[in-house]
């Protein structure tokens, strides 16, 4: 719904307004940004599935030139869970790595200092969920049809057993010929207030043609990783035209972006064949 | 309880009890037999005088004698009556059009000195024929849009309808048709009200200072009424558009006794996209209908009936997979009873409902989104014009709420969300009295004592700070979950210096408990209301204003400057990513933080004359603050407009051709931007600093529209209006977004602005018959 907000006001407006389909655009040549301090952003996952832990530490950077994030080097990065605690060394500059056998169904600690200023933060991994099932069938969904007649296009459904009793908290990524769909609209999110402990299909709005290799990673997180990125798809969606966005909900203590997240997932793959 | 005993103090005071008798009646319209609010009654040669009610009623009581009574009406020949008064006297009057509009100057000069003798402050009321003459968007007259050109008052963005007072929010204007509430006034997208002005007689707008007799709103109220219907002959009026044709037919039933009026319109944009390249835009459709419906009936001198309607849908559909269908409805009967001549009795029972569905066909299943509120009230006004010096007004008004804030429904099998839906009475108990302490100060005071109740059916929560539910309560039907009662002293004293000027303050506190959860301020029909409960307290706001008041040149000019401040208490804001939608626990997710607005109202009016108008001008300031949001800091609302400036000119060139134009300047909106970016995972992420920390560009606009009478008979008249909306094509940012400058490189961005409209001409042809 999200996702078609703002397609559908553009939608509405010109259809309103069919004799002045060309709305104008103009770039505005002294448009300014305020220059703000950079800020301290740590991106840390720890994951059952992949027995990774990875911490990267960098700073924020100007809006006007995206991609120049400075990195952020002699940290002290240590994970906590039951009664032990690993140090996570500095890889390459800014970058944090460990190998271990990650259990699931346990509380991490994070510990991040950085200039003798401590980061903390907890994040509960899951029991995995698995899926019982991938499939795939030919879409019927028209538009599609009409903008490439002639062609087919597939959709893909996965399956998964929601667990009875508890609030389940997922993410699903989808990968197609081992390229990940990554803007905001493709971090899909879901809880199961409206469906808990059933048998659930799930067929997202991705298209795949014949001999594409469809792959679904079903993410376990927990509620404070729902949060954030629930908050973290506005933060990138949100123009600031039609709302108010603000910075994704952090699990962090102390004033730094990013969030910690420890995670169980299961992943299917499927080749489309006619 | 300090208020109650100034007030009864005040009041007992004032009842003295001379021999006295009254003239009253009802002022009215030649031609059409409508009655005619706010005309003016004047005893030449005194100082007393009155004004017709919202009715058309008036009544004065004098010592025996005789009198010279005048009547007059902006645009209307004055009448002059001599009466001997030896007895209670009705008089009703009709008052006929000036034959020459051009010399509408006529107008008795003690009688249109209300803007400086009156206590009310912080108003503006507006005819119809004011509204016609302003261009606007695809020329069509609008009564909000032209609310918006008054000081003090902000659109809520380019073409759209909405508008925010003093600070407000949307959700804090009360907005009344024939005494209806109506929940959401706009159509399509915000660009169109829901008011045809056809069907609309007379506006006026409080910003802030409402008398005791309305209540439950912070901001304003707007009271539109609709026309009556012709007593005398039929009539159609109507026009032909570009984008939309409307129609009205209005006469008697029974000559001046019963009448009715007719109104409708229609859009048909969509139409166009037949011609569109695009497939998908072929199959969308687009458009809006409503429907007016008034009619009355006189049994006697005494009693009069009154039954009116709106009827009103928004359809929008994008091919098979996405639509929404949405309106209004309201319904009000009416009957206006006189006990006395002194007393006055307006009973009201009122329907208002306003739904709206948004459908989409996801592939698997057609998916239907039902929110919606609708409103049973009655409602009993007493008008005792007790003597010369006192006009008292009491009565109640009890509103039954019923709000579905959500309700899914699919055709999968079991499938099934809804979220329950609440509901409240809210009560209103006022009186207030209007006194003359002597030829200098006029005083108006009175107290609403409010109370909003919800009640069963239902389940509360409690919930922790995880918004974990920690415990419920189930009621039954017809109990009472949770009361919140309340005082609310309204003040307002006009001290006149000399015949042309005066001084005025007022006070207002008010409260609300009705409350718009909105996904985004663009006028999507995804908003929902609902009640306070427990969780959420009410919303108050209590409002000072001070005023100085001049009339130059016989009252031909009106000027006046307004001060105003506002203390908002238990504003609401959502916590950060709070999905509003089909979410039963959202009240958990509401922040509650507090507001101030305060600022200047400058305005110069011309009222009579070849050309006539206005300039307004205001200064203001506008913040919140909540724990929750911005660091705790106070933070400039999205409206928060700096400067505000409108001027509004209509000049008649001659008979026939009549050229009218405005300009509107404004600060940009306060607005939010990130100030810088950063790395998760694989995306970019906006970093943000401040809430509304930015500023749009500044909004400056002209329009310009020109009214030639093609003919004009006895029987038959018709005119073609030509207007052209943003006539120096200004390029006015309706939103701002960052692209890279070059598709190879992506490292560095630029930012862009979307203007909607260029310079827009638009052509209707109107008619009446």
């Amino acid at each position: 719904m999200k996702h078609s907000k703002i397609y559908t006001i553009s939608i509405l407006i010109l259809a309103l307004l069919p004799f002045l389909l060309t709305n104008c655009e103009e770039v505005m040549k002294d448009f300014e940004l305020k220059k703000t301090q950079a800020q301290i952003v740590i991106d840390a996952q720890c994951s059952s599935f992949t027995n990774t832990a990875i911490v990267k530490i960098t700073k924020t950077g100007d809006y006007m030139n995206p991609g120049e994030y400075p990195k952020v080097s002699d940290a002290i990065v240590t994970l906590s869970f039951n009664d032990t605690t690993i140090v996570l060394p500095e890889e390459f500059p800014g970058e944090y790595y460990k190998y271990h056998n990650f259990p699931e169904n346990t509380l991490y600690t994070i510990s991040v200092t950085i200039d003798s200023k401590v980061y903390t933060a907890q994040s509960f991994m899951p029991k995995k969920v698995e899926l019982t099932n991938l499939s795939y069938r030919v879409s019927e969904y028209s538009s599609y049809m009409q903008t490439y007649p002639g062609e087919l296009f597939y959709v893909s459904k996965m399956e998964f057993l929601d667990p009875q009793n508890e609030t389940n908290y997922y993410r699903i990524k989808i990968t197609k010929n081992d390229t990940l769909f990554k803007s905001a609209n493709d971090i899909l999110l879901t809880d199961d207030i409206y469906f808990n402990s059933d048998t659930i299909e799930y067929e997202p709005f991705y298209f795949f043609k014949t001999n594409d290799r469809v792959t679904f990673e079903f993410m376990s997180i927990d509620k404070a990783n729902y949060l954030y990125y629930t908050t973290l798809v506005q933060a990138m969606t949100s123009t600031g035209n039609f709302s108010v966005p603000d910075n994704p909900t952090s699990n962090f203590t102390g004033k730094v972006l990013g969030r910690f997240i420890a995670y169980s997932s299961d992943t299917l793959s499927i080749r489309i064949s006619e | 309880m300090k208020h109650i005993l100034l007030f009864i103090l005040l009041f007992t005071a004032s009842i003295s009890y001379a021999q006295k008798y009254t003239i009253s009646g009802y002022v009215k319209d030649a031609s059409t037999g409508e009655v005619l609010i706010g005309a003016s009654i004047f005893i030449v040669g005194t100082n007393n005088g009155t004004f017709t009610n919202y009715y058309g009623f008036y009544s004065i009581s004098l010592e025996k004698g005789n009198y010279q009574v005048e009547y007059s009406y902006l645009g209307y020949t004055t009448t002059t009556n001599f009466v001997n008064l030896t007895a209670n006297k009705t008089q009703n009057i009709e008052l006929s059009e000036s034959v020459e509009k051009l010399q509408t100057v006529v107008v008795s000069a003690e009688a249109r000195d209300k803007n400086v003798s009156s206590t009310e402050m912080g108003t503006q009321a507006l005819q119809m024929a004011e509204i016609k003459n302003i261009p606007v968007l695809f020329g069509e007259n609008d009564v909000l849009k032209t609310i918006q050109l008054m000081p003090g008052v902000k659109s809520a963005g380019e073409g759209n309808s909405g508008f925010f007072v003093r600070g407000g929010g949307a959700d804090q204007n009360l907005v009344l048709l024939d005494e209806a509430p109506v929940y959401n006034a706009s159509h399509m997208l915000g660009f169109f009200s829901v008011f045809n002005g056809d069907a609309i007689r007379d506006v006026k707008l409080y910003k802030g200072n409402m008398p005791a007799e309305y209540g439950g709103r912070l901001s304003s109220v707007l009271d539109i009424k609709m026309k009556e219907g012709n007593m005398k002959s039929y009539h159609a009026t109507g026009g032909i558009g570009l984008i939309s044709s409307r129609l009205a037919i209005e006469g008697p039933i029974i000559k001046d006794t019963s009448s009715f009026i007719i109104a409708a319109r229609r859009t048909y944009a969509d139409m166009f996209l037949v011609f569109a390249k695009d497939t998908n835009l072929k199959k969308t459709k687009l458009f809006f209908y409503d429907l007016n419906l008034k009619t009355n009936y006189t049994f006697n001198e005494n009693n009069r009936l009154f039954v009116s309607g709106y009827f009103g849908r928004d359809i929008f559909k994008f091919q098979e997979m996405f639509g929404t269908d949405w309106g209004n409805a309201t319904g009000t009967v009416r009957w206006v009873h006189l006990f006395s001549p002194k007393i006055f009795l307006n009973s009201t029972f009122v329907y208002s409902s306003f739904d709206n569905v948004i459908s989409v066909n996801s592939g698997v299943a057609n998916i239907d989104l039902k929110m919606g509120i609708n409103d049973i009230s009655i409602k009993e006004d007493f008008q005792w014009y007790a003597n010369t010096k006192n006009t008292v007004k009491f009565g109640f008004e009890s509103i039954y709420h019923t709000f579905n804030p959500g309700e899914l429904t699919t055709d999968m099998e079991g499938v099934e969300i809804s979220i329950d839906r609440k509901y409240a009475l809210e009560t209103g108990l006022y009186i207030s009295n209007e006194q003359s302490l002597n030829d200098f100060i006029k005083l108006k005071y009175g107290i609403r004592f409010s109370t909003f109740n919800i009640m069963g059916p239902g389940t509360t929560y409690t919930y922790n700070d995880d918004h974990e539910i920690t415990d419920s309560a189930e009621y039954k039907g017809k109990t009472f979950i949770k009361s919140y009662p309340a005082l609310e002293p309204r003040f307002a004293g006009t001290f006149r210096i000399n015949a042309s000027s005066s001084i005025k303050a007022a006070y207002t506190r008010n409260n609300q408990y009705v409350h718009l959860i909105q996904s985004s301020t663009v006028s999507l029909p995804m908003d929902y209301w609902i009640p306070s409960t427990e969780l959420t307290p009410p919303q108050i706001c209590s409002q000072y204003s001070l005023g100085y008041f001049r009339n130059f040149k016989e009252n031909i000019y009106e000027s006046s400057i307004e001060l105003y401040y506002k203390d908002l208490d238990s504003q609401i804001d959502y916590e950060n990513g709070t999905n509003v939608f089909l979410n039963p626990n959202v009240e958990s997710y509401l922040v509650f933080g507090e507001g101030r607005s305060y600022g200047a109202e400058f305005l110069i009016k011309k009222s009579a004359g070849t050309l006539t108008g206005w300039i307004g001008y205001t200064l203001s300031k506008t913040e919140k603050k909540f724990k929750e949001l911005n660091n705790a800091n106070w933070f400039p609302t999205r409206y928060d407009r700096t400067h505000d400036v409108s001027v509004v000119a209509m000049y008649d060139v001659n008979k026939r051709l009549q050229i009218s134009a405005t300009w509107v300047f404004s600060t940009g909106d306060a607005i939010t931007f990130p100030s810088g970016s950063y790395e998760i995972e694989e995306f970019t992420v906006n970093y943000y600093t401040e809430r509304n920390g930015y500023r749009m560009p500044n909004y400056h606009r002209a329009d310009l529209g020109v009214t030639y009478k093609v003919n004009k008979s006895e029987r038959y008249s018709s005119n073609l209006n030509l207007s052209i909306y943003n006539v120096y094509n200004r390029k006015n940012p309706y939103m701002i977004y960052f692209e890279p400058k070059d598709e190879k490189n992506p490292k560095e961005l630029q930012a862009v602005k979307v203007t909607l409209f260029p310079a827009l001409p638009s052509i209707t042809w109107n008619f009446s018959f």
